[in-house]
């Protein structure tokens, strides 16, 4: 029986009122996320990538954010329609988020303990000595030592890497089945950042959870994703299985970025870039968004890519990708983004490493 | 021809050094009392040594708190006079700059610039391009007022702009391009030598290729010195000919930046470096997690400031600070370990 979908997002476009006109920030973007599965939107900033995740709990501020279209199905209901208080029960619930800043995410003047008390009264009904038995155990989860301490502790006597971790065990208090996390260790040291992703990834598999992971970071993603989705100026422009998409990158901006990270070891010497920059959401291209970037689309086809704009079409089994230039593009049909986890993971054939 | 010997080639090792590092401490009181009497000492610069031959990029590598950016302004003597209680000598092309008055030492500041990690909070937003680019130029005397105005239009072509981007404001412009702001108003008096604290951790990937191959450029074709502070150890040994690795105010490694990526002696290299996550969708190798966190500098360590963390930690190291010397036979490679021969 095929899995279905635990989220699925269709055709979300949210703007935010500019000075004269709506500005939009995300544009049509549709992906969905399996159960037990970490689904990873990459892209720089201003590609939408973080609105796109507060919108499906709903954080965006409205006014000056406006949901104009799309649906958010999450267990058979459309997230955007359910009334607010529904909607509470589902955030912080049955959906949790980290954010980037561990620093201004925790209130400064309340304990950990009471912030993570806060956090499961509002979703379960416990007497309060089981409750801070279940915010100690929270803690010790997250692999902080002497917890019962910790809990009577303010923010500013932790250090940055604790804080995320104080964080995630908030957001794990009540078991959600989704953890989103929006560039979870962007503030942290290297070192910091790899016990982190590591508490992450061994707390997905034991509490079954499935993680969208917000970040710009390649090598994280490399090494976290099972699933990714590549954004550019408010859409996906790539979508496919971490393997494949590694080992065979096909829009032009996904292999750009592969390209122009500065990797270990590498010999040559000058980085190879991508022109220019991101365009201003007020002005887009009316063709494809990347085309004043693009070094791959030439001549002939380069008409197209100045007049219409590529939709995401799926070219094979694992791998969906917005771009005239990629093989097979012009046969292939626009499907729901989604893969569900396989269970023996294998390495995709292809041309492993291989970045430009 | 490898990258070592490519990035090496216009570095001219008979000549003497365009600075020279010697036993610098930056220690910072910890205040306390009515009387504000230093209670301890934050020891973020702890006793570095270094040198930077003309024409060379030596890197500064190392996590928050290590004293990297410390370093970097010490060296240029940024710091705030009495903010700070500095012993050590930095040699500029010989001459000791704390030895200096301030009017010989704003005559040496022309050479040495620094380039700053934060693109917005270091251009004045209510100063042209133009005028942020022309006072350095008046400050210095180094050109007259009626030559000013094809000077800018020179070193903004020079990072990459028209010329009327001198006629426009910060605000107008996004984070990469506010870096080769500052960048051509470091260029703007004929420097030596850059400082450059941070000069991509600000900026999208895309934009870190075009900043960092602009500063190659400019090194290539102008001759300069870089002391180039970063905490991403990829871009670091991607632009440095050495690489310095900073832990707790102290170097505990410095080598060509090829040998300290590829044969790290110091623990502490090789746990950062295993921590790097590479863009290789690949799970079958492990890495090694440092555990804990870096000790609070107003209370460092005893002996070796990594032993808590170390793996490979004895009981020597909890008593005595290994000195940095040379290690595996190779003689520009030094690393302060007991346990690494």
């Amino acid at each position: 029986m095929p899995e279905t979908p635990l989220l699925s997002v269709q055709n979300l476009q949210i703007s935010f009122r500019g000075e004269d006109a709506l500005v939009p920030a995300v544009d049509g973007v549709s992906f969905s996320i399996y159960p037990r599965q970490t689904l990873a939107i990459v892209g720089e900033s201003g590609c939408g990538k973080s609105v796109t995740a507060m919108s499906i709990l709903r954080l965006i501020p409205t006014p000056p954010g406006k949901i104009i279209a799309g649906e958010i199905i999450f267990n058979g209901q459309d997230l955007l329609k359910l009334p607010e208080k529904a909607m509470r029960r589902v955030r912080g619930g049955q959906i949790a988020m980290i954010f980037q800043e561990p620093m201004t995410s925790l209130n400064p003047v309340m304990t950990i303990g009471d912030q993570i008390l806060e956090a499961i009264f509002l979703h379960q009904r416990l007497p309060a000595r089981q409750a801070v038995k279940l915010a100690a155990e929270s803690l010790r989860q997250v692999g902080i030592a002497d917890p019962e301490r910790r809990l009577g502790e303010y923010p500013h006597q932790i250090s940055g890497g604790m804080k995320q971790r104080v964080m995630i065990a908030m957001a794990l208090a009540c078991h959600p089945q989704i953890l989103i996390a929006d560039e979870p260790t962007t503030a942290l040291d290297v070192t910091i950042q790899a016990q982190i992703l590591e508490l992450l990834s061994t707390l997905k598999t034991k509490n079954n959870m499935s993680v969208l992971l917000i970040t710009h970071d390649l090598g994280v993603v490399a090494e976290n994703a099972d699933v990714v989705a590549i954004m550019y100026a408010g859409r996906i422009v790539e979508f496919a299985d971490v393997y494949e998409l590694y080992a065979n990158p096909l829009h032009p901006y996904t292999r750009g970025l592969l390209a122009c990270v500065p990797r270990l070891s590498q010999t040559n010497q000058r980085l190879t870039t991508i022109p220019g920059m991101v365009p201003n959401a007020r002005n887009w291209p009316t063709g494809c968004r990347f085309e004043p970037r693009c070094t791959d689309c030439k001549d002939e086809a380069r008409t197209q890519c100045l007049s219409h704009l590529p939709i995401l079409r799926q070219i094979n089994e694992r791998h969906w990708v917005a771009t005239f230039s990629a093989p097979g593009y012009a046969d292939a049909k626009f499907t729901l983004p989604g893969l569900p986890v396989r269970r023996n993971k294998t390495p995709a054939t292809g041309r492993m490493g291989a970045t430009d | 021809m490898t990258a070592i010997e490519n990035q090496t080639s216009n570095v001219q090792p008979s000549m003497e050094p365009i600075l020279n590092v010697e036993n610098l401490n930056v220690w910072f009181p910890i205040t306390g009392g009515i009387l504000g009497r230093p209670r301890g000492w934050v020891k973020a610069v702890n006793g570095i040594s270094f040198s930077v031959q003309p024409g060379e990029a030596l890197g500064i590598v190392g996590e928050s708190g290590c004293g990297k950016t410390t370093a970097g302004r010490a060296i240029l003597r940024l710091l705030p006079r009495g903010s700070a209680h500095i012993s050590g000598h930095v040699y500029f092309e010989g001459q000791d700059l704390y030895a200096l008055k301030s009017r010989e030492l704003r005559a040496i500041r022309r050479h040495a610039q620094i380039i700053f990690q934060d693109p917005i909070g270091s251009l004045n937003p209510r100063m042209t391009v133009g005028a942020m680019i022309t006072e350095p130029l008046l400050v210095h005397k180094i050109i007259t007022r009626q030559k000013v105005r094809a000077h800018v239009a020179e070193l903004l072509k020079r990072v990459g702009f028209d010329a009327d981007a001198a006629y426009r404001y910060p605000h107008e412009f996004s984070g990469g391009q506010r870096q080769r702001i500052g960048i051509a108003r470091a260029l703007a008096v004929n420097p030596r030598l850059i400082v450059c604290d941070e000069p991509v951790s600000a900026l999208d990937v895309s934009i870190q290729a075009q900043v960092l191959n602009l500063l190659a450029d400019l090194r290539r074709e102008l001759g300069l010195s870089y002391v180039f502070i970063a905490h991403n150890l990829a871009v670091v040994e991607h632009f440095s000919d050495r690489v310095a690795v900073m832990y707790l105010g102290k170097i505990v490694e410095l080598g060509p930046a090829h040998s300290v990526v590829s044969h790290p002696s110091h623990p502490y290299t090789q746990a950062l470096l295993s921590a790097v996550p590479l863009p290789i969708p690949d799970r079958t190798t492990g890495r090694t997690v440092l555990q804990g966190e870096v000790p609070n500098p107003a209370n460092p360590p005893s002996g070796c400031p990594f032993h808590p963390r170390c793996p490979l930690a004895t009981a020597k190291c909890r008593i005595e600070m290994p000195p940095i010397e040379i290690k595996r036979g190779d003689i520009a490679h030094t690393a302060a370990c007991w346990n690494v021969e």
